[in-house]
């Protein structure tokens, strides 16, 4: 019997290996983006943990508070509750600012600053009526507005809860955020549902994979990608964000060189992924495009799609391809107060950084936003006029009356108002399509490209005349000049 | 002065190569009419070949075009195409009967006059680019000679059918003009196709080239015919070339003759017509667009994220697989032509001469449907020209054995996505002389853009290659049903002949038949043909391939699954190949679904198919020494049990004694 036993060994030994080649073919690929997403987080049942009644947001604040005691401290240090950043220097700056929602401005509503009420209402905070807010205080911190799911919260003027909202029904119905928490604001910028942002709309509230990848095929939420730490959420909009500050990137996930086709991988230091997995903007809801401020307050015909007396003339688009340009992550930003050398030119409010030479820049899609809005032609600078209220433009329809309630001591209004054309630049990163849906090569090469390679600073098409490497457009140390 | 002129043009095609894809660099040019008098003052058609000879040696380029000739340099005598039908007398168009178009080019000689030239210029005139046969007829002599207007025989290059009389009539080819070899068609960058047709069809030959030109706005349709409008001129009387987008030929100006090409930014809607030639054959479509955003009622589309074709998406032409074969930017492309001993041969024509004399002898393949020009047959760039198989297929095992049995093409365009005709019958035409036509991959009427359309599997013929082996190649079958005259000199039935048979009430084939023999038909039997039509084109990627063992390693195999041939054909007799070319066709007739279809076989062909074709003597042989290692495992372990029993009874006993010592 023992003479059999060897043969048997080596037989076992000889399919054991077979089998243990088979399992290592059978292993998942080396790059594995579901690595590097989070496992989802069981929500807690909060109703039987939360006691009402609650007459006001900051007692739902402090109910919240006794069991979570440091997230009201943690989500004051955030962009989310200052509504400005941290102080950087900024791009062809000396001085060292901080910068953020409360104190730019935009070629939308505007700016923020003189219309804080009505602005604040998607504010994390309770009461930021005007100035006097008190940014200090915890119970003035809404978690609800990230955390319910009730579906029935909403928000009004300060950020106050509206009238009529049971907070203790909501209060109890807490749990992880969900794409509508984040949605509620950040669908809605600039004043509507997919108005402000070209990559951001009601469509991913419950999107198909024909909206956006990871949301609709992989159902994600925007935490997925967000991956938040101490109420910390990275991310951040180039309209807000001009330095680089911690942002969300395809490469948190996915490898640099994730195609299988080595052509595509050679794209990837020059081309965002974004370019080629975004090839469409506003793919279900119209994105505003052109907003003309000149226009308003007359009595014209008015369609809520084409003109308003109170905001003016507009164009929207939908399904809608971006313009490109070179980004390497910082942009150059108007800042209130900043002179304008020539009105007649149109006014940059934020522009990519970045060009051919530039080894960090990459192509990235934008959705560009062209807008003529008011400024003052003594001073020479974008005005900040009060929309919202008493005095207000859209109440009185009157420029000068709310530029001068508008005005602010970085830009003081002379009583003279004029219009001038502006642009805003908005990179894309929303509404990703899968390699079914990319760019493919004869959408950006040959004559019908949508690339328009010469306003790159190519010399022309990099498919027949080589990339910025080889036509040595990009001379980094390796080539031996910078 | 001649150097110069090389010179000149050296230096804009430089300046041109430098900017090719941005745009034309070419020189404005003077629209000169036959006589060489700029357009503009004579009011006369353009004539291309003159308006073009200023810089290029467009006799050459003529004489040196197999899409001008369409095998017109190529004739016999009826009967001794290399695998052609017995009325056939050249490998091309002109002079091969093809049973899509049905109608025949009398040959000269011929008593029973179907077709004059004129007729056929007017018909196939609209797949042609003129010049060759067009303008020189089967004579080889200018057709607007007087000598043969003339006439009044029945010469086929001076008659023509009168469609009233039925008899022949003298064609004024000094009226009509001939058809010039038409550069605007290839290389203008929006040529108005379907005027130049107009034109052709009206017997108004000599327009056909300036009605090209009607989209450029240089020239737009008069009362009295054809105007020019002066203001496309400059002063000189030149016109821009950017203004008639003159540059080498893109896919849609190929595929104005050869299939749909698809290249705008509208979603692309089918062209299901015998017209779309190489579309209605093979169900090939040369578009970059995503099948998913077409707007074709596709089966399955939303998962259909893949172009028509892949090399289409990746911006590979036409040209640049079939280049001119003195173009110096490609010269040779295969090894093999250079006799496989080199690598490079850097002796090639200069710029200058190539732009002065470039040759319209493209490079290509062969395809059992193609057969004109074959001596330029393997010229063409290959998939391996470009593509280096071993390294991308690292993935696939027993790579030469697959290389050695497949061609690319057979994994590669596994499915055609658009429909292709099944089979035609002629055999009782409708009462407007239209035959029965019906299409694979589609479920409805092919008119009919809501008709769902599932495309087709291709089936796989064994082909011989250039390296003298046997590979797979995906086919079309085209079953086509039609009457032949018996006889000494066999021909297909005249198509008026049959409209009249038709018209007469004949309703079945044989009413049909009994009416033709009325006519004075011998005999007419009806024939079966079945004509393969290898897909080279609709290629897909990598990863939509078929790459599943199972599809081929199985006993369901994709190499041996039957294709229809009609919905139902003649009992007798039974169908016969037509032109097979390097197919070597291995299966039987049979049937698939209740329709004849004819199933091909690997292992008749010479492969065998692991996981597919079995061999019983194998399998048997296989059993048998199975059952024999088994029986003398069984034995062999018998025994040792039986020892060891054995043992057992005696060696304990021995043991014990031991112990009992120790």
């Amino acid at each position: 019997m023992r003479a059999a036993a060897i043969p048997i060994a080596v037989v076992s030994l000889l399919i054991a290996g077979v089998v243990f080649a088979f399992t290592l073919r059978g292993s998942g690929p080396v790059d594995d983006p579901w690595v590097k997403v989070p496992p989802p987080v069981s929500p807690t049942d909060h109703h039987h943990l939360i006691k009402g009644p609650f007459n006001d947001g900051p007692s739902v604040t402090r109910a919240c508070l006794e069991c979570h005691p440091d997230a009201a401290r943690q989500l004051m240090k955030t962009s989310h509750w200052s509504w400005a950043g941290q102080k950087v220097k900024l791009p062809g700056r000396e001085e060292v600012i901080a910068v953020g929602k409360k104190n730019l401005i935009n070629n939308f509503c505007i700016a923020a600053g003189p219309n804080i009420a009505a602005c604040s209402a998607c504010h994390a905070g309770y009461g930021w009526f005007n100035e006097d807010f008190d940014f200090t205080k915890e119970e003035n911190v809404d978690c609800l507005i990230c955390h319910e799911q009730s579906g029935v919260y909403e928000k009004s003027l300060g950020g106050q809860p509206a009238k009529g909202v049971d907070l203790l029904a909501v209060a109890r119905s807490v749990g992880p955020t969900t794409r509508r928490n984040c949605g509620v604001c950040h669908f809605k910028g600039g004043g509507g549902d997919a108005v402000k942002h070209g990559d951001l709309d009601g469509s991913m509230y419950h999107p198909s994979q024909r909206i956006d990848v990871h949301m609709g095929r992989a159902d994600f939420s925007c935490s997925d990608c967000h991956q938040t730490r101490e109420h910390r959420i990275p991310g951040c909009a180039m309209s807000v964000c001009i330095d680089r500050p911690s942002r969300v990137r395809c490469t948190d996930c996915h490898s640099e060189t994730p195609h299988v086709d080595q052509r595509l991988n050679e794209h990837t230091a020059t081309v965002a992924c974004q370019t080629c997995h975004i090839p469409r903007m506003a793919i279900d809801a119209p994105t505003k495009m052109t907003w003309d401020w000149s226009t308003a307050g007359q009595d014209l015909p008015e369609d809520p799609h084409t003109y308003l007396k109170a905001k003016g003339s507009f164009t929207y688009a939908q399904d809608v391809r971006p313009e490109y340009y070179w980004y390497d992550g910082r942009a150059y930003r108007y800042l209130t107060g900043d002179k304008i050398d020539d009105p007649s030119q149109v006014v940059p409010i934020n522009l990519p950084i970045g060009g051919p030479g530039d080894a960090g820049a990459k192509i990235w899609p934008f959705k560009v936003h062209r807008g003529k809005q008011v400024y003052d032609k003594k001073y020479k600078h974008l005005l900040t006029p009060r929309t919202w209220g008493e005095g207000g433009f859209w109440n009185e329809f009157d420029w000068d009356k709310a530029c001068r309630l508008g005005e602010t001591p970085e830009a003081p209004y002379s009583g003279e108002y004029g219009f001038v054309e502006t642009v805003m630049y908005w990179p894309l990163s929303h509404m990703v399509q899968p390699k079914e849906k990319a760019l493919q090569c004869n959408e950006c090469h040959g004559p019908d490209g949508v690339m328009d390679f010469k306003a790159l600073g190519f010399d022309g098409d990099p498919m027949f005349r080589g990339n910025r490497r080889v036509t040595g457009l990009l001379r980094t140390q390796e080539g031996g000049e910078k | 002065m001649k150097p110069l002129v090389s010179l000149l043009i050296a230096g804009m095609m430089a300046a041109g190569l430098a900017a090719a894809e941005d745009a034309s660099h070419h020189p404005p040019i003077r629209l000169l009419d036959a006589a060489g008098t700029n357009v503009l003052e004579s009011g006369r058609p353009v004539s291309p070949m003159r308006t073009c000879a200023g810089c290029h040696d467009t006799a050459y380029i003529e004489s040196h075009s197999f899409h001008a000739a369409l095998g017109h340099d190529e004739r016999t005598a009826a009967g001794f195409v290399e695998g052609g039908r017995p009325w056939d007398y050249s490998p091309g168009p002109f002079g091969r009967w093809d049973p899509l178009d049905y109608r025949y080019l009398t040959p000269p000689g011929d008593e029973r006059l179907d077709l004059g030239l004129a007729d056929w210029v007017s018909l196939f005139g609209a797949r042609h680019v003129g010049g060759g046969p067009a303008r020189l007829g089967h004579a080889g002599l200018p057709l607007e000679r007087p000598s043969l207007s003339a006439g009044g025989d029945l010469n086929p290059d001076a008659v023509v059918l009168d469609p009233q009389t039925g008899q022949p009539r003298v064609w004024d080819w000094r009226a009509s003009g001939a058809v010039e070899m038409n550069c605007f068609l290839c290389h203008a960058s929006h040529p108005d196709n379907k005027a130049r047709i107009e034109e052709l069809a009206k017997g108004r030959f000599d327009w056909s080239a300036t009605a090209t030109l009607a989209a450029t706005g240089v020239v737009s349709r008069s009362n009295s015919g054809w105007q020019y409008d002066r203001g496309q001129f400059s002063e000189r009387g030149t016109v821009e070339a950017r203004l008639l987008g003159l540059g080498d030929p893109e896919p849609e100006n190929c595929g104005l003759c050869h299939g749909q090409v698809h290249a705008g930014h509208e979603p692309m809607q089918l062209d299901l017509s015998l017209a779309s030639r190489a579309t209605a054959t093979t169900g090939r479509v040369f578009s970059a667009e995503r099948m998913s955003d077409s707007a074709v009622n596709l089966a399955g589309k939303q998962n259909m994220g893949r172009p028509w074709d892949v090399h289409a998406e990746r911006l590979v032409g036409c040209t640049d697989c079939h280049f001119s074969m003195n173009n110096p930017a490609f010269s040779t492309s295969s090894m093999a032509a250079l006799g496989g001993k080199m690598d490079f041969d850097p002796r090639r024509s200069s710029l200058g001469e190539y732009l002065m004399r470039p040759s319209h002898q493209f490079a290509k393949g062969t395809t059992a449907q193609g057969a004109t020009a074959r001596h330029l047959g393997g010229t063409m760039r290959r998939c391996n020209d470009c593509h280096r198989a071993e390294s991308s297929h690292a993935w696939l095992p027993y790579q030469a054995a697959h290389f050695a049995a497949l061609s690319c093409e057979a994994c590669h365009i596994p499915h055609a996505a658009a429909p292709a005709v099944e089979s035609i019958d002629w055999t009782v035409p409708s009462p407007q002389g239209k035959p029965a036509i019906t299409w694979r991959g589609i479920e409805g009427d092919a008119g009919d853009s809501r008709a769902l359309v599932t495309g087709f599997r291709p089936v796989l013929l064994p082909r011989l290659g250039a390296d003298g082996r046997s590979r797979l190649v995906p086919c079309n079958l085209i079953t086509a049903t039609y009457w032949v005259e018996s006889g000494p000199a066999p021909r297909p039935v005249r198509l008026p002949d049959l409209e009249k048979a038709v018209a007469g009430g004949a309703a079945d084939r044989q009413a049909v038949r009994a009416a033709l023999v009325a006519q004075g038909y011998v005999n007419p039997l009806v024939r079966t043909e079945v004509q393969p039509y290898e897909m080279h084109h609709g290629v897909v990627g990598g990863r939509w391939a078929t790459r599943s063992c199972d599809a081929c390693h199985s006993a369901g195999s994709v190499l041996n699954q039957p294709m229809t041939l009609a919905a139902a054909l003649p009992a007798k007799p039974a169908p016969e190949w037509a032109q097979t070319g390097a197919l070597a066709p291995a299966g039987e007739w049979s049937v698939a679904g209740g329709r004849p279809a004819y199933r091909p076989s690997t292992h008749a062909a010479g492969f065998h198919v692991l996981g597919h074709d079995g061999q019983r003597w194998i399998d048997a042989l296989g059993i048998a020494m199975l059952v024999g290692v088994l029986l003398a495992v069984a034995i062999h372990g018998g025994l040792r049990v039986r020892r060891a029993v054995a043992r057992s009874g005696s060696v304990p006993a021995k043991e014990t004694m031991a112990e009992g010592q120790d």
